[in-house]
């Protein structure tokens, strides 16, 4: 008993010893790393204020002896016997820093593939991470698969892939941050630059054993490795610096990262790529003004999303050398010059406009030489299946930054998720639903009284509940997209939904033209009708060329699709405050010609100047056109899914239609008296006027050129908003009213004038003739 | 037996947390006792915003017949004045702005007190200061009390709330020489009063969770490596903005450092029975970046830094603060605790 009383406190004194030794070793890898790389940034910092300190060999001995593979003892070797020179050079340092995450990672892998987790752990935890590196995974597996011998080759594979991923985005950061210095600080130290040189190249070879457990093929994954340039680069660098050789290293460097994305990661860089460049000029414009930083957060915005472009960029060389060949070898030198332009332009605060160009260069670029596309390709339900899920992931994302009130984030977000929803879920609901499509648009926007969008939640700061239902609002409507896309269209529905566009969007521009054209009777407005006329058929003509262009054209347009209605329609205001006033000016000089033709048949119709004939050309023009081109994009995404008979039926249907209300209309106006016409037409001008200013303000809205202020308590249903540009928000209620003001003003400016001339003229006839032709007005006009 | 007594000894020395045991509970302790300090300053603002307005209403608001007649006692209250506000912000607020600016249920009173900028800098993160002074002047959203307000009205950095004079009487007025507004500091003085007394009342009402630390350390740390970007611009070139004049702006990352520290404190042990290792060095990253703010700090005391030495600080300090996010992360996700958005 005694005996074993003995053995079994031997056994527990062994076993306390070799936990305790064990718990020695590894307090002591983590603290002798610690001191190590003390000592380490202490020498450098005496390098550049001109001190030598050197770290000591002890410190790097005491690490050394508790690594375990086999290759790290040829790399620990190296450190030793660069320790034991003196003095130590920049170069040196450099090196060094960058042999030791080596160490780590393969002491960490190989700790793991022994069942040593708490070791692996220990050289994992050393590793220097760039800021938003993702290591969950690998603590995780870790934790959880790290003694399941099963899961030995897949854990190295993932704790490898982890390292890899970490330094390549860290060698990235560094030879981005070189590059600044070089650039904005011209003083820059070349001993300094000589230790980030060598780091950055030590850094980017990454031993071969990563590679293996990675399950990279070093070939594969890169082409053949070359330091030409890097020595070329290094060699005068203690003399003096060479732009042009630091840019051929960059380029080599760059070449050699190995290519650690799928084909799914390419695809969103590149289309992730497109949407910053379309959002740096977005947010510079509101950044900056007359050279000044006027919204520091908006400019650092910008600053921030080019620095990301050009990070992303970078990742996509590799692979695009493979994919991408002649496009890159006859473009890409073009390709990341322009980036650095815009990367200097944004520098010096140039111009809004100067910023808009090279992004929209670099953007155009890309699309048309490098065949990048915003709009996702494959099969139309896939498409509209990974547009949901991405919608859905920003807004959830938005919302999460909102609440953590990140606001800039989380409109950056939010505006981003609108863009998407925009390029793909609305313009393939607008043709079917276009009820549901402004309904979920206004959810991203201003939304309704009852429940605010998101911008008006995100711009009135909105928190908790507020805040969430915004969001879910917006959330509850793309499902709604998503489940009417699922739906496959038939031919039938999609001719009645061509007819129903047609129809809706031809209505306003017919009647108001065939008003006008009967407005326009007699031989004496024979020219300007015929002017009215052929600026419709040359509209008609356009819309029908943007149409056939449309595959082409509009896919290139379609990012400013809204913008560049937001232009026709405010073009088509202008006309019809022209018309307005017109019609106001023949109402007076008609009832004033009647006099004038019963007194003496002396004054003539005063229409006819130059003005009017074009305005009337351009109100042919400007109201067909309008709601054609409106129509055009709306077919489009018709035309994409039911094809171009199916969509071509549904166009003539539709036009046959339009034709016969225009020919009523017509026909109405023509037997109608002629003041009482024009009166008739003076009303309908003014309230379709009205219905454009609404449509317009909404439109400015929704492209950011005009605020949104939602009116609380107040709700418009949305085919109000669809038939007479009605939304709750006060400048779509405001700005019609200055509308009507405008036109009211214009009214008793027209009568007032009209007036005193009349008197003036009545004043040099005789009192007689004047009461007869009164007389002869009220009985023949009343 | 010796050994084991021995071995003990030395397991207990190597497993035992590396701080002293702290939960959650802490952080509010820290935080209160903190605003309290803060709220003993900013009632003594009010109390000396007040006796510097008589001394001037004395002379019928002439300030500068009052510091010719009153030196002493204006110089002692301005004096008083900065003392409290360093007290407040620089010394108070900044050890306790990761906690209040990273909790969601305090954060507003960042963008009040210290963070929130002007309207004309906005749309984000303005602050809605709005004061009405007793000559019926209106402060509306001219920036965060601590930052735009208080501060350049105490060291003369902002012209808008100053009284330019010539006070060492050269013949000259300095950029900076002048006397504080007295309607402007007393206005800011109650007002910055008041909030510290809600933000204490809300402090109080704070039920502290693990999610709370997390999150608030997920949004705070990456806020360090602009610390010191900034830094590292202010050293090539010396800003004038007017702003940050009462203390060196790494006494201020020196608080945010705190009060994340305390923070990670709190949830420490947790990580540790998770991954020890993870613990250790997300512990030795936080007291390596607080040392090495000292080691700034001398850098700075002995006088001419190279630029070659602030470009390899602040790369060394990017590297340290970087790290830090991930780490913190991975606590998280091991605990299985979810980051509050």
């Amino acid at each position: 008993m005694t005996c074993l009383s003995q053995i079994f406190r031997l056994l527990k004194i062994g076993a306390l010893w070799i936990s305790l030794s064990t718990a020695i070793v590894h307090a002591d890898i983590m603290d002798n790393y610690f001191a190590l790389q003390t000592e380490l940034d202490d020498s450098l910092l005496s390098l550049y204020s001109q001190q030598t300190l050197s770290p000591s060999a002890v410190s790097f001995q005491k690490f050394s002896q508790q690594l375990r593979h086999p290759s790290t003892q040829h790399l620990a070797n190296q450190i030793l016997a660069d320790l034991n020179t003196s003095p130590l050079s920049a170069q040196t340092l450099g090196q060094i820093q960058a042999n030791l995450q080596h160490i780590l990672a393969l002491e960490m892998i190989y700790a793991q593939r022994n069942g040593d987790i708490p070791t692996a752990q220990q050289y994992r935890a050393l590793i220097k991470l760039p800021k938003y590196a993702n290591a969950i995974e690998g603590a995780l597996s870790l934790k959880r698969m790290g003694n399941q011998t099963s899961h030995q080759d897949a854990l190295s594979q993932l704790l490898a892939k982890e390292y890899l991923t970490w330094q390549t985005t860290r060698i990235r950061e560094k030879l981005d941050a070189l590059n600044r210095l070089t650039q904005q600080h011209p003083t820059f130290n070349l001993q300094l630059l000589q230790a980030r040189t060598v780091e950055i190249q030590t850094l980017s070879q990454f031993p071969s054993e990563l590679y293996h457990w990675a399950f990279l093929k070093k070939n594969e994954a890169l082409p053949a490795s070359s330091q030409t340039a890097y020595l070329h680069f290094l060699k005068p660098l203690s003399q003096t610096f060479n732009a042009e050789l630091f840019s051929e290293w960059k380029k080599e460097i760059e070449t050699s990262l190995p290519n650690l994305l799928t084909a799914d990661d390419i695809n969103r860089r590149e289309r992730l790529l497109l949407k910053l460049l379309r959002l740096i000029p977005m947010e510079y414009q509101g950044g900056v003004r007359n050279g000044e930083i006027t919204v520091p957060l908006e400019y650092r915005e910008a600053e921030t999303f080019t620095r990301q472009s050009r990070q992303i960029l970078e990742e996509l060389l590799p692979t695009w050398r493979n994919t991408k060949t002649q496009a890159l070898s006859q473009y890409g030198t073009h390709l990341t010059e322009t980036l650095q332009s815009l990367e200097n332009a944004i520098t010096q605060k140039q111009d809004p406009k100067q910023i808009e160009t090279l992004a929209k260069n670099i953007s155009q670029l890309l699309q048309k030489e490098f065949q990048l596309t915003l709009l996702r390709s494959g099969k139309s339900s896939d498409i509209i299946e990974e547009t949901v899920l991405e919608v859905r992931s920003l807004l959830t994302q938005s919302l999460q930054a909102a609440q953590a009130a990140r606001w800039n984030d989380a409109k950056n977000l939010r505006l981003e998720a609108y863009t998407t929803f925009d390029l793909e879920i609305e313009k393939r609901t607008l043709p079917r639903d276009p009820e549901l499509a402004l309904r979920a648009e206004h959810s991203f926007l201003e939304g309704t009284p009852a429940q605010p969008g998101i911008k008006a939640a995100l711009d009135a700061r909105a928190r908790g509940e507020a805040l969430t239902k915004a969001y879910a609002k917006t959330l509850a409507a793309l499902e709604e997209c998503h489940a009417l896309l699922k739906v496959n269209l038939s031919p039938t529905a999609a001719i009645y939904t061509t007819i129903t566009i047609i129809t809706r969007e031809g209505l306003e521009a017919v009647v108001i033209l065939a008003a006008l054209l009967a407005g326009l009777r007699g031989p004496a407005n024979q020219r300007i009708r015929h002017r009215v006329i052929n600026g419709a058929w040359l509209a008609l003509g356009t819309t029908a060329l943007t149409l056939w262009l449309s595959r082409s054209l509009i896919e290139s347009l379609s990012r400013y699709g809204e913008k560049l209605e937001a232009v026709i329609s405010i073009l088509a205001v202008i006309i019809l405050l022209m018309v307005t006033n017109w019609v106001f000016h023949k109402v007076y000089w008609v009832q004033w010609n009647a006099r004038l033709r019963s007194l003496s048949k002396a004054v003539q119709d005063g229409s006819g100047s130059s003005w009017e004939s074009l305005a009337l050309v351009g109100v042919g023009f400007m109201t067909i056109y309008r709601e054609g081109f409106e129509t055009s994009l709306f077919l489009q995404s018709l035309i994409l899914e039911a094809g171009m008979r199916t969509v071509g039926i549904g166009v003539l249907i539709g036009g046959g239609i339009i034709a016969l209300l225009g020919w009523i209309v017509f026909a109405i106006g023509a037997h109608l008296p002629y003041r009482k016409l024009l009166v008739f037409t003076g009303i309908l001008v003014v309230s379709i006027l009205l219905t454009f200013v609404g449509s317009t303000v909404r439109l400015f809205q929704t492209v950011g050129w005009l605020p949104i202020h939602p009116i609380s308590n107040l709700e418009i249903p949305s085919w109000m908003g669809v038939w007479l540009g009605l939304y709750p928000s006060w400048e779509g209620m405001l700005l019609p009213v200055v509308g009507i003001g405008y036109v009211a003003a214009m009214w008793f400016y027209v009568k007032i004038t009209s007036l005193l001339k009349q008197r003036k003229m009545e004043e040099k006839m005789p009192r007689d003739v004047i009461d007869s032709a009164n007389s002869s007005i009220s009985t023949s006009t009343i | 037996m010796k050994y084991i007594y021995l071995s003990l000894i030395l397991l207990v020395a190597c497993f035992h947390p590396i701080q002293a045991a702290t939960d959650v509970t802490s952080v509010k302790t820290y935080l209160v006792d903190t605003v309290k300090k803060i709220k003993t300053a900013s009632t003594d603002l009010v109390k000396n915003a007040e006796a510097y307005q008589k001394i001037i209403q004395t002379y019928k608001g002439n300030y500068q017949t009052a510091y010719q007649k009153a030196q002493p006692e204006i110089q002692k209250l301005i004096q008083a004045m900065q003392d409290n506000y360093k007290a407040m912000d620089s010394f108070g607020y900044e050890t306790i702005e990761a906690i209040v600016a990273g909790v969601s249920t305090l954060a507003d009173y960042d963008i009040y007190l210290d963070a929130g900028v002007p309207k004309a800098d906005g749309p984000e993160n303005v602050a809605p200061v709005t004061l009405k002074l007793s000559n019926g002047k209106i402060i509306d959203q001219e920036g965060s009390l601590f930052t735009y307000l208080i501060e350049p009205a105490l060291w003369g950095g902002n012209p808008r709330w100053c009284i330019p004079l010539d006070l060492n009487q050269d013949g000259k007025i300095a950029p900076r020489e002048s006397l504080p507004q007295t309607e402007f500091i007393l206005a800011v003085a109650q007002d910055v009063d008041q909030k510290i007394t809600a933000l204490l009342s809300d402090a109080r009402a704070w039920q502290p969770t693990q999610q709370d630390c997390f999150s608030a350390l997920v949004l705070m740390t990456p806020t360090l490596s602009d610390y010191f970007e900034d830094w590292k611009e202010s050293r090539y070139s010396d800003s004038t903005s007017g702003r940050f004049s009462a203390v060196s702006r790494l006494s201020d990352m020196q608080g945010i450092m705190q009060s994340c520290s305390i923070l990670y404190s709190a949830v420490h042990n947790k990580i540790t029975t998770e991954d020890k290792a993870l613990a250790k060095a997300i512990k030795i990253g936080f007291d390596d970046i607080l040392n090495f703010i000292e080691k700034l700090q001398q850098k700075e005391n002995q006088g001419k830094i190279t630029a070659a030495e602030i470009d390899e600080l602040a790369n060394q300090a990017k590297e340290k603060t970087d790290k830090l996010l991930p780490q913190i992360e991975q606590g998280a996700a091991l605990l299985e605790i979810q980051i509050k958005a």
